[in-house]
């Protein structure tokens, strides 16, 4: 009896505790500030700022709260942050931000598309408006423009108007897309030990060539060292060396597959199937045999390839440049005279003017509203007033006086915060930039952050230097940027997700061979033509006409 | 004759009683049966999206029939034969090499004559059993790694470093090691309890008779688990066409892809990433059938050959 | 007499061998297993330059507990750590009540539709459906984003409750049988002696059902929305298998480099509390477990 008796008392605890985390499990009580809910707008928006300063262009009388599906990867994401607690406090708007691991972001999306239940604002790229606006789950936004002027303006704005077209569906806009206001120079390019080429007397390398030879002297001098990888997989490394060459699809582009916009000719190209990109191959293949290329280039991550770099197995890496500065900072621990820099786009061939694609201008990441919330055109409103000055400022440069101040009619960050000295705590602690709300992203708070570090230790940071040549770089129209793909109809997509699935299989899995010398190159013209007789032409003729529809 | 009515009316009125004694265990197994129907059954219903072209916004009911549509694309897809080839040749790597190891472990750790160790072996051997796939993934990740465990042992014997991970021929070893890595040790207990079940009398009678200990095993200890054995093996056959998606997603890249996409990594990329969700129903419904017929034959088999069956 | 003797003898020496040759292999065995643990924990707490360059493998070197600092200095971490426990321990609890008490009807032998019962309730053991309707009937009963939603949808899992069910055929029927001339109700019968007499099988059922929800990611990952509610395997798999996000989208890299040593660190912590409560519940395994299986 006693041992029931305790049994009862421990269920009834168990009971109680679960109800406890049920009810904090609940959503959240919408409105941090239940004083906030105006009836009469104005003047308890007055109430609220006695000093009428802080006063938003956009107020909403009725609190505007809403669900926000984000992807969170290192920087934890609050609801109770600077930027969210301005916004409500000034603007009457309470977001409630819906973290969802970045690991595991499309398993939850998909089932939530699956189930028609889809959160009232969410995140996604651009196949996925692709593959979910013909459903009409998604709010059209082109119903409301006349709320959106400023949204509309950029891009219908000279510089984008081209690119922003073929983000539509059926001609009618789906998705706010994060935009770049300005944005700190990225690119996919070789970062080398230069350290190491001083060492060994090299030459910087101008082209892909004289990259091989430096990396073959480098290999014999330390046969230890691999020399090069990526931790992107093959088809990465693959697309920007292929474009260097001459061909292109993979690497920079937004897609998983490798069609991409042929500048010299003004169309869509299915890349492998271009003669240039067997240079690009073979170029693998040669480091592959002579111990060049790391083994495992297929599987490193991030942890494995920064590791290898440190410990001074690696030596050249191709990928995202910003990277060079964690770089520098975790090798020069080990050894203080290694210094990663980045090399400018390479020369092949004989060509004497390099060609390099990089990262498209905006991201392709878009915020969706979901076609069932109530509130639609306050929402497009409000995502709208993101793309107005005072909300860009906002949402990249955080609040005047506690995060910023104006210099002479430009926003800087105050050194108390460029002294925290890393972006991601940056974001972090103030809610600031894309991986928070920022939709039309200025970086120039990076910027204050390099000038500082700049002044405390008398080194400009290596990716500061990188940022202006790559800007220099891209005035020069050696460095292009990804054009994005035509939208397409439903019947397109339909035909293409089979063309391509099926492409994609094969190439993945020939392709490794190729490297691996399984297959001698000899056999790529036959491969080619096996790709050719499954369907390339259709779906370079799918492409172009989308892409004519645009033109 | 009439000691057969008598003998079957006998057993009505024993049904009747046993149904009113039954009514209260029926009040027990009210809330079972309430998480079945709803949990199992209610979820089993979405299976009726595989014979339609599903819109989420129509939803499950009015989403159009399309009948046999997407088996038959399955079918015709030029990549079926592989996927079909992956999966089964998966799963008869585990039967040969990884079926075997927790019937050997349980009879080595059943000869072990010191019961403190015995016990220490295992409850070490169960140990990884507990963790999850990310953990274990991200230490196969680590050993086969061209750096990792493997490759240092052997370039130690001055053999040439692998790139295991890269390699399409060391993806179902790679696999089927992990596995006997971190299931063999808990799968021995079901063995262990079939040997300590044992007739102690069979072990005296062979040892008076001169019997060595390995002969012992073969004569006494494996029949003696026969039966389990079979079970089990019939049980493996029912999943002939089923891997888990988990583990290989995770170890899985386009190197290796040739022989480590399977039914079930597949269903994932086209009914989940790519959103085809009736199409991925499809697939499933498919491999679930043939694992069903499977069981039910070889179970069939089992029966004829007169071994331990399922039911 | 004499050939005999000498007989056994030789026999002797030859199971000696044999004993200690198994005990060798055994032993080997044990080693491979413990090795990577072993080397987990290590890793999590050398000093990350001497990680970096490979020079831990035996022992750890520049010992220091950092990594573990930095974990216990991340919030989502402590409470995802908290949620978890809670999980396992009010799921566990649900899991083996439920469980326990759809095996005692089934376990009786005059139980009225037996066969039948059985039948359906393993039919479901045979079709997976897969995420998306489970999500469903989820969201039709307004669980989402409760924890009832981790608690109760894997309730009953057939395989462990047809354990308990053989395990409850093995009590002697007399036993029962006096209880009812007694006047004891079946729920009284239940609670009273089933339970208590079956121990052996209900512990090791228990460290079954925890694993199970201690490691489990996918139904946190689809019904809850809310951060903080979200176990511990969620945030082990976005730290583990590390995103490529940024590099994809050319986005500028904003992360920190997470080294091997805090991955590890993260891992060890994960699978701390089951190395705790394992050995105790270990002592159950033999007689409880498999009594159950072996004859189901």
């Amino acid at each position: 009896m006693k041992k029931m008796k305790r049994l009862g008392a421990i269920m009834l605890t168990m009971l109680m505790v679960m109800q406890c985390v049920a009810c904090s499990g609940k959503k959240e009580p919408t409105n941090d500030n239940p004083s906030i809910t105006p009836t009469k707008g104005v003047s308890d928006k007055e109430q609220n700022n006695p000093e009428g300063e802080k006063k938003s262009s956009l107020y909403f009388e009725d609190t505007l709260s809403f669900t926000w599906m984000l992807a969170e990867s290192d920087i934890p994401l609050k609801d109770d942050i600077l930027t969210l607690n301005w916004l409500r406090e000034n603007m009457n708007v309470d977001i409630h931000i819906m973290a969802v691991p970045d690991s595991d972001y499309e398993t939850k999306l998909s089932t939530m598309t699956a189930t028609n239940s889809l959160p009232d604002v969410v995140d996604v790229d651009s196949n996925v408006i692709e593959s979910v606006a013909g459903s009409g789950m998604l709010l059209n936004l082109s119903d409301y423009e006349k709320s959106m002027p400023d949204y509309i303006a950029l891009i219908e704005g000279e510089d984008r108007a081209n690119n922003t077209a073929t983000y539509k569906y059926n001609g009618d806009i789906y998705g706010f897309q994060i935009l770049e206001d300005y944005r700190v120079g990225i690119a996919p390019l070789p970062v080398i030990r230069t350290d190491l080429l001083e060492k060994y007397n090299i030459k910087t390398p101008t082209s892909w060539e004289e990259l091989y030879d430096a990396m073959l002297i480098m290999k014999e001098n330390d046969p230890n060292n691999y020399v090069f990888s990526t931790r992107n997989g093959i088809t990465y490394l693959l697309g920007n060396i292929a474009y260097s060459m001459g061909a292109g699809g993979y690497g920079a582009t937004q897609n998983g597959f490798p069609v991409y916009y042929e500048p010299d000719q003004d169309r869509y190209i299915y890349g492998p199937a271009k003669d240039e990109f067997k240079n690009a191959v073979q170029y693998l293949a040669n480091a592959y045999k002579d111990g060049l290329l790391h083994p495992d280039y297929n599987i490193m991550d991030r942890t494995m390839v920064t590791s290898y770099l440190t410990s001074g197995t690696l030596a050249v890496v191709i990928d995202n440049t910003t990277f060079t500065n964690s770089y520098n900072n975790a090798i020069q621990e080990l050894y203080p005279e290694a210094y990663f820099d980045m090399l400018d786009p390479l020369t092949y061939g004989g060509n004497t003017k390099a060609r390099q694609v990089t990262f498209s201008k905006d991201w392709d990441q878009f915020t969706v509203i979901n076609s069932k919330v109530e509130r639609a055109e306050d929402l497009v409103k409000f995502f709208n007033w993101l793309y107005t000055e005072e909300g860009a400022l906002l949402t990249n440069y955080g609040v005047e006086g506690e995060t910023y101040e104006m210099v002479e009619g430009t926003p800087k960050l105050l050194d108390s915060i460029s002294a925290i000295g890393d972006y991601a705590t940056l974001r972090a602690n103030y809610g600031l930039g894309t991986w928070y709300i920022a939709r039309f992203v200025n970086e120039n708070t990076y910027m204050d952050m390099f000038k500082y570090q700049e002044k405390v230790t008398g080194i400009a940071p290596v990716n500061m230097t990188q940022a202006d040549r790559i800007q220099k770089l891209k005035e020069e129209g050696i460095l292009v940027h990804t054009q994005s793909f035509p939208s397409f109809t439903n019947e397109e997509t339909e035909r293409l997700t089979t063309l391509e699935t099926n492409l994609n299989t094969v190439f993945d899995q020939e392709i490794n061979k190729f490297i691996t010398g399984q297959r001698s190159m000899e056999e790529w013209g036959s491969f080619v033509e096996e790709l050719k007789g499954m369907g390339v032409a259709e779906v370079e003729e799918i492409y172009n006409t989308a892409y004519s529809r645009l033109k | 004759m009439k000691t057969y009515q008598r003998h079957d009316e006998l057993h009505h009125i024993k049904r009747m009683k046993s149904f009113k004694k039954s009514k209260e265990l029926y009040l027990l197994l009210f809330l079972p049966i309430l998480y079945f129907i709803i949990f199992k059954y209610g979820a089993m219903f979405w299976m009726v999206v595989a014979f339609e072209d599903y819109d989420p916004i129509k939803g499950v009911l009015k989403s159009e029939w399309v009948g046999l549509k997407w088996f038959k694309t399955f079918l015709q897809d030029p990549y079926f034969l592989t996927l079909i080839k992956n999966t089964v040749l998966m799963n008869v790597w585990c039967l040969l090499f990884y079926f075997p190891v927790p019937i050997i472990l349980a009879l080595m750790i059943n000869e072990v004559r010191q019961k403190k160790l015995k016990k220490v072996v295992q409850t070490i051997s169960y140990l990884p059993y507990f963790f999850s796939v990310v953990v274990i993934c991200g230490l196969i990740v680590n050993v086969c790694s061209l750096d990792g465990l493997i490759n240092q042992i052997l370039s130690a014997f001055g053999m040439e470093k692998i790139s295991f991970l890269n390699k399409p021929e060391w993806f179902r070893p790679i696999y089927v090691l992990s596995e006997i890595w971190q299931k063999a040790g808990w799968s021995s207990i079901i063995y262990l309890a079939a040997l300590s079940s044992v007739d102690v009398q069979l072990y005296e009678a062979a040892v008076v008779d001169g019997a060595s200990r390995l002969k012992q095993i073969i004569h006494i200890s494996l029949p003696g688990i026969a039966s389990v054995i079979s079970i089990q093996l019939l049980l493996a056959l029912g999943e002939i066409l089923s891997v888990g998606y988990e583990k290989i997603m995770l170890l899985y890249n386009g190197a290796t892809m040739e022989t480590a996409d399977v039914i079930s990594t597949y269903v994932y990329r086209r009914g989940i990433i790519s959103a085809d969700f009736s199409y991925g129903t499809a697939v499933n419904l498919f491999q679930a059938i043939i694992g069903l017929t499977t069981i039910i034959l070889a179970n069939k088999a089992a029966q004829k050959a007169e071994t331990a069956s399922l039911w | 007499m004499y050939i005999v003797k000498q007989k056994r003898n030789r026999r002797i020496s030859g199971d000696k061998i044999f004993g200690f040759i198994n005990l060798f292999l055994l032993l080997l065995f044990v080693l491979i297993i413990l090795y990577p643990i072993y080397y987990m924990f290590i890793v999590s707490i050398s000093g990350s330059a001497n990680v970096v360059r490979g020079e831990v493998k035996w022992f750890p070197i520049n010992v220091n507990w950092n990594s573990y600092k930095t974990i216990l200095n991340n919030e989502s971490l402590g409470r995802s750590y908290f949620n978890t426990v809670f999980y396992t321990v009010a799921g566990t609890s649900i899991c083996l009540f439920m469980s326990a008490l759809c095996a005692y009807p089934l376990s009786r032998k005059n139980l009225f539709g037996k066969k039948f019962l059985t039948f359906f309730i393993v039919f479901t053991m045979l079709f997976d459906v897969g995420m998306i309707p489970k999500f469903l009937v989820v969201d039709a009963l307004h669980l989402r984003n409760t924890v009832f939603s981790i608690l109760l949808p894997s309730a009953i899992n057939v395989y462990y409750m047809i354990m308990i069910r053989t395990f409850f055929q093995n009590v002697p029927e007399e036993m029962l049988e006096s209880a009812k001339m007694d006047g004891a109700s079946e729920l009284r019968i239940f609670f009273k002696i089933m339970l208590p007499l079956s121990k052996p099988v209900l512990a090791s059922v228990t460290l079954f059902y925890a694993v199970g929800i201690w490691n489990s990611y996918l139904s946190p990952l689809l019904y809850l929305d809310e951060k903080k509610l979200y176990p511990l395997q969620l945030i082990l798999r976005n730290i583990v298998i590390s995103n490529e996000m940024s590099s994809m989208s050319g986005d500028i890299a904003a992360m920190n480099i997470s080294t091997m040593n805090i991955k590890y660190a993260v891992i060890f912590v994960s699978i701390l509390p089951i190395l705790c409560v394992y050995p105790f519940i270990q002592k159950y395994f033999n007689k409880g477990v498999m009594v159950g299986a072996v004859k189901g």
